[in-house]
C-alpha cells in the first residue's frame, strides 16, 4: 500500500528525535500509521496497544502523586535532552538529508511529507520543537525562520489572514511539541496530540475516539488531590492542559469539541459523595457507553441504512476522499450481493482515497479512481454521489475536504442525490458564512513542491517574495441546497433538520402537550430565525 | 413485540388469503374492512380508512395485555400495506396509530380495559378532527384566492376541492384551470363538481400544462402523500406542473392535511415505495404506453419546486414540514 510505503522512511525522519523523547513510543506509532488510518473501530484496539505501550517508560504513574510526577518527568525531560544532544549528529541530521535529495517522483506522491516540512502556513511545531536542540538554520537554510507567523501576515488577504491569526493565537505563544507540552499533559494525551499532527490518526471520528480512549487511561491514573473532589479538579485547569495541548497539535474539529463538551459535564456530574475509585470507573462505564452510542453503534446504524436503502442494484457511486463511514457501507451493500460500480475521487490533501481504492479493490468491488478535476466528465452516469462529513453546520451546510464542494454542485446541477453520511456527534450548533473561518491551513506542498521551488520551477524561490502567498485549505463548505439527504443514526434527515437533532439530544425527555417547534431558514447566510409555531390549534390528534 | 404469542404474518396458514390478519386471537379482514369504508364514503381519505380499520382490528380481537394488542397493530398495518399497491398514505395513518399507541401504552399498563376504551374513543376523535382539519385547510386557503386569481389544477384532491368550493362560498371570484389528467379523467370530475358549484372551469388537455400555464395565476395541487424532505406523492402529472410553474414564476401551493405526512425518505423519484411500470423497454404485446391498472401512476414532486404547503396549521415552508416530520420522529 502507498500509504505504508512512503510513510515508512518518512515517519522516521519525522520521528527521529520524537523517538527519543518517546522512547517506547516507536513500535506503537509504527503500528498505528498503518491502521489508524482505516476505521475508528480498528483503532481501538491498536491505540490502546499503543497506549498500553507508551506508559511503560512510567509504568509507576498511576500510583505517584501530581507533584511526584511532574518531579519525575521533569527529570526523565532532562535526561532525553542529554540523550538528544549526544544524538543529533548522527539521528537528527542523517534522516534530515535524504528530503532534499530525493526523487520529484517520491515527493509526488507526497503523502508522507504531510508535517515534517515546516511550511509557513502550516506551523507544524513538532519539527521546531524536536529540533529545537540545535539551530534550526543548520539544515534548511532559513527555511524554518519563515514559519514564524509574524512574517507571513501581511501577506495573506482578509479573512485568512483571520484565519492565520486565530490558528495561532490557538496553538499558544509556544507552539506544538512534546517538549513545550505542559507537565501535567498526560502521557496518551502526549501520544494522541503527536498522532494528530503527524496526520498519522486523521479523520474526524478517529479523532474523537482516539480521544475519548486517552481520556479514560488518563481518568485511571487521575488521582485526586486531597481536600478537591473528582468534579470539580478534573474539569478544570488540569483538564484545560490537555485540551490546550491537543489544540496546539491541530485545530479543534466539531466532533471532539461535541465530546469534550460532553466529558465536561458528565465529570462535573459526578456526585461529591462517591469515593474516588467509583468515581473512576463510573467515568469510564460511562465514555464506554459514549464511544458505544456515539461512534461504533452509530456508525453500524449508517451502514445499515444506507447499504440496505440508498446503494442499488445497478448503481454507479461517486465518493470523494475517504470516509470510515462510506467505506463501511460500500463493503456491507457489496457483501449484500449489491452489484454497484463505485468511483473513487481523491483529495490532492491526503490521498486518502487511495485508502478506500486498495479496500475497495482488495474486496473486490467495481471500482474506478479518478482525478478531482475530471469529476464533470463521469458525472453523467453516476446515480448516487456519497460523502463523508467533517462536520455538518446547524444551517445545514456541510464542512468536508476540501473539493467536495465541487462534486456536490456539479451533482446538484444534474439532479444526482447528493448523499451525506454522517454521524449526530459531528452536528454542529454553529456556523459559519463562506468556508474560511473555521478552516485549517494544509500543506502548501500540493502546490509547489519544495523541491521544484529550490529548483527554480515556476514557484522557485516563492517564499521570499514579499507579495506571494500560497494557501491550501484543508476543508470548504458545501452549502445545504446542494444536499439532499443527511444519513445519521437517527435516521434520514434533511440538511437543515440537524438543530432538531441536537434539540432532541439535549433534553433528555421528550416534550409533550401543544409543543412548538422552531425552524432555520436557510436562505440567510449569516442569520437563523427561529420561528415559533403555536400547534395548539388542531395539530396534536390525541 | 411479543413474536411468540402470535405468529409472524410471514407463516402464515396454508390458503391464506392477502389482506386478512390470522392470529390465535381470531382472524380479521382487514382490508375488506378497509376498502368497505372507502366505499362507504368517497369524501374520506385513505389515513383515515387506515386508522379505523385498525380501530376496528382492535374491537375485533381478543387482546389481552398490551403486548398482544401492540403487536396485533404491528401485524394488521404490515398486512394493510402489503395488501394495497400504493401504500404511502395508508402508511401516514397507520405510523399515527402506532405511534400513538406506543406512546400511550405506558401510561396505565394495570387498567387494560380502560386502556382499549381509551384506546377506541380516541381513535374515533382522530377521524372526526381529520375530517375538520379539511375545513381548516380550506379556511386557511380562502387567504390565497385573492384579486381574480386564475387557479391551476391537476388531479382530483378533496383538499384542493374543499379550499376552492369554500373559497366560492365566501363570494370570491376566481376561474380554474384544469387538466384532463389522463387515464384517469380525475380531471374531468374536478370540472364537473366545480362547475356545479357555479365556477368557470376551462379544461385543457393534459399536454397544454406549458401552454396555459402563461394564464395561471398560481398552481394548486393536493398530495397522496407528503415525506420526510417535503417532497409529495400525487397523481402522475404534478411534477409536469410544478416543473412549468416554476419555468415562469408561478407559485406552486400544495393543499393537504398534517395526517398525511409520512416518514418516509426517498432521493429520487425512483425510490418511492409503490410498485409501478412506468418505463418499460419493449414489452410484449403493448404498443402504446405502459396500462395503468389499479390504482394510476403517482408522481414525485422535488420540495424545491414547492412554494408552500396549506396546512390545518397554517402556510407551512417545505422546510417546516420537513422539521415537523423530524420533530414529530425524534419525539416518538
Amino acid at each position: 500500500m502507498s500509504g505504508e510505503n512512503s510513510r515508512g522512511p518518512t515517519a522516521d525522519t519525522a520521528m527521529g528525535t520524537a523517538i527519543k523523547a518517546f522512547s517506547t513510543a516507536r513500535t506503537p506509532l509504527a503500528v498505528n500509521s498503518g491502521a489508524e488510518r482505516k476505521t475508528p473501530e480498528e483503532t481501538l484496539p491498536s491505540s490502546t496497544s499503543g497506549s498500553t505501550k507508551t506508559p511503560s517508560a512510567t509504568p509507576e504513574t498511576g500510583k505517584l502523586s501530581a507533584k511526584e510526577l511532574k518531579e519525575k518527568k521533569k527529570r526523565e525531560k532532562a535526561e532525553r535532552r542529554q540523550q538528544a544532544k549526544s544524538d543529533t549528529p548522527a539521528a537528527a541530521a542523517a534522516p534530515q538529508r535524504p528530503q532534499k535529495p530525493q526523487p520529484p517522483k517520491k515527493e509526488a506522491q507526497g503523502k508522507g511529507k504531510r508535517g515534517i516540512q515546516p511550511t509557513a502556513a502550516h506551523d507544524s511545531g513538532i519539527v521546531k520543537t524536536i529540533y529545537s536542540q540545535q539551530p534550526s538554520k543548520v539544515h534548511t537554510g532559513g527555511r524554518e525562520q519563515e514559519a514564524v507567523p509574524g512574517a507571513r501576515d501581511k501577506d495573506l488577504p482578509g479573512l485568512m489572514r483571520e484565519l492565520e491569526i486565530e490558528q495561532h493565537e490557538k496553538k499558544k505563544k509556544p507552539g506544538f511539541g512534546i517538549n513545550n507540552a505542559h507537565p501535567d499533559v498526560h502521557p496518551a494525551i502526549l501520544t494522541l496530540g503527536v498522532q494528530m499532527n503527524q496526520f498519522i490518526l486523521v479523520g474526524s471520528s478517529a479523532r474523537c475516539l482516539g480521544f475519548m480512549l486517552a481520556m479514560k487511561r488518563l481518568i485511571n491514573d487521575y488521582e485526586c488531590p486531597a481536600g478537591a473532589t473528582i468534579s470539580r479538579h478534573l474539569p478544570g485547569h488540569y483538564f484545560s492542559r490537555q485540551i490546550d495541548y491537543l489544540i496546539s497539535a491541530r485545530p479543534m474539529s466539531t466532533a471532539l469539541g461535541n465530546s469534550i463538551r460532553w466529558l465536561k459535564t458528565e465529570i462535573a456530574a459526578v456526585s461529591p459523595e462517591l469515593s474516588e475509585e467509583a468515581a473512576k470507573k463510573l467515568l469510564c462505564e460511562k465514555i464506554d457507553v459514549f464511544i458505544r452510542e456515539r461512534i461504533t453503534a452509530a456508525s453500524e446504524v449508517i451502514v445499515n441504512t444506507t447499504a440496505a436503502r440508498y446503494i442499488n442494484e445497478g448503481d454507479t457511486i461517486l465518493t470523494f476522499s475517504k470516509s470510515s463511514v462510506i467505506e463501511k457501507s460500500l463493503l456491507e451493500a457489496h457483501s449484500r450481493g449489491t452489484n454497484f460500480k463505485v468511483l473513487v475521487a481523491d483529495s490532492s490533501h491526503l490521498f486518502e482515497g487511495k485508502n478506500l481504492l486498495a479496500t475497495l479493490v482488495r474486496a473486490g468491488v467495481d471500482v474506478e479512481y479518478i482525478k478531482t478535476t475530471f469529476v464533470d466528465h463521469y458525472m453523467g452516469g453516476v446515480t448516487r454521489v456519497l460523502l463523508g462529513a467533517h462536520s455538518l453546520q446547524a444551517n445545514g451546510s456541510l464542512h468536508s475536504r476540501a473539493g467536495c464542494s465541487k462534486i456536490a454542485r456539479s451533482a446538484s446541477q444534474k439532479g444526482i442525490p447528493v448523499i451525506i453520511c454522517c454521524e449526530s456527534i459531528k452536528f454542529s450548533e454553529k456556523f459559519t458564512s463562506g468556508g474560511i473561518i473555521g478552516n485549517e491551513f494544509g500543506d502548501t506542498d500540493i502546490i509547489a513542491p519544495d523541491n521544484n521551488c529550490d529548483n527554480g520551477g515556476i514557484f522557485g524561490g516563492w517564499r521570499n517574495q514579499p507579495t506571494t502567498s500560497l494557501s491550501s485549505f484543508m476543508f470548504d463548505t458545501t452549502p445545504a441546497e446542494y444536499i439532499k439527504a443527511v444519513i445519521s443514526e437517527h435516521g434520514t434527515l434533511g440538511p437543515t433538520n440537524c438543530p432538531n437533532v441536537l434539540r432532541a439530544n439535549s433534553s433528555s425527555t421528550p416534550q409533550r402537550g401543544p409543543f412548538t417547534y422552531s425552524f432555520l431558514f436557510n436562505h440567510h447566510p449569516l442569520y437563523s430565525y427561529h420561528i415559533r409555531v403555536d400547534s395548539s390549534r388542531g395539530l396534536d390528534y390525541f | 413485540m411479543s413474536r411468540q404469542t402470535i405468529p409472524n404474518p410471514s407463516d402464515k396458514h396454508s390458503g391464506s388469503k392477502p389482506g386478512i390478519v390470522y392470529s390465535e386471537m381470531g382472524e380479521f379482514d382487514i382490508l375488506g374492512h378497509y376498502s368497505r369504508l372507502l366505499e362507504e364514503d368517497p369524501s374520506k381519505s385513505m389515513p383515515i380508512a387506515a386508522i379505523e380499520s385498525l380501530c376496528a382490528l382492535c374491537d375485533g380481537i381478543e387482546a389481552n395485555t398490551i403486548h398482544e394488542l401492540l403487536s396485533t397493530i404491528q401485524i394488521g398495518s404490515d398486512t394493510l400495506k402489503e395488501a394495497v399497491p400504493n401504500a404511502i398514505s395508508l402508511t401516514a395513518g397507520c405510523d399515527l396509530f402506532t405511534k400513538f399507541i406506543t406512546r400511550h401504552s405506558h401510561d396505565d399498563p394495570r387498567d387494560f380495559d380502560t386502556f382499549k376504551r381509551k384506546l377506541q374513543s380516541n381513535g374515533h376523535l382522530f377521524a372526526q378532527r381529520a375530517r375538520k382539519a379539511r375545513s381548516i385547510v380550506a379556511e386557511n386557503g380562502l387567504k390565497m384566492v385573492m384579486n381574480n386569481p386564475v387557479i391551476f389544477v391537476h388531479g382530483y384532491s378533496r383538499c384542493v376541492m374543499a379550499v376552492l368550493l369554500n373559497a366560492r362560498e365566501e363570494g370570491r371570484q376566481f376561474k380554474v384551470i384544469c387538466t384532463e389528467t389522463r387515464p384517469s379523467c380525475q380531471g374531468l370530475r374536478t370540472a364537473k363538481e366545480l362547475r356545479a358549484a357555479g365556477i368557470s372551469v376551462a379544461v385543457i388537455d393534459d399536454n397544454a400544462v406549458t401552454y396555459a400555464m402563461n394564464k395561471a395565476t398560481f398552481a394548486l395541487v393536493g398530495a397522496e402523500g407528503t415525506l420526510t424532505d417535503a417532497s409529495i406523492i400525487n397523481v402522475m402529472g404534478t411534477q409536469n406542473v410544478a416543473l412549468a410553474a416554476r419555468n415562469i414564476d408561478r407559485p406552486f401551493y400544495v393543499a393537504t392535511e398534517t395526517h398525511k405526512f409520512v416518514d418516509m425518505f426517498p432521493v429520487d423519484q425512483y425510490m418511492i415505495p409503490v410498485k409501478q411500470n412506468v418505463i418499460v423497454f419493449d414489452p410484449e404485446g403493448v404498443e402504446g404506453a405502459m396500462s395503468q391498472e389499479g390504482l394510476a401512476f403517482v408522481d414525485y414532486v422535488d420540495p424545491k419546486y414547492i412554494t408552500s404547503f396549506v396546512t390545518e396549521i397554517g402556510l407551512m415552508s417545505p422546510t417546516m414540514v420537513g422539521d415537523k416530520i423530524i420533530t414529530t420522529r425524534l419525539e416518538g
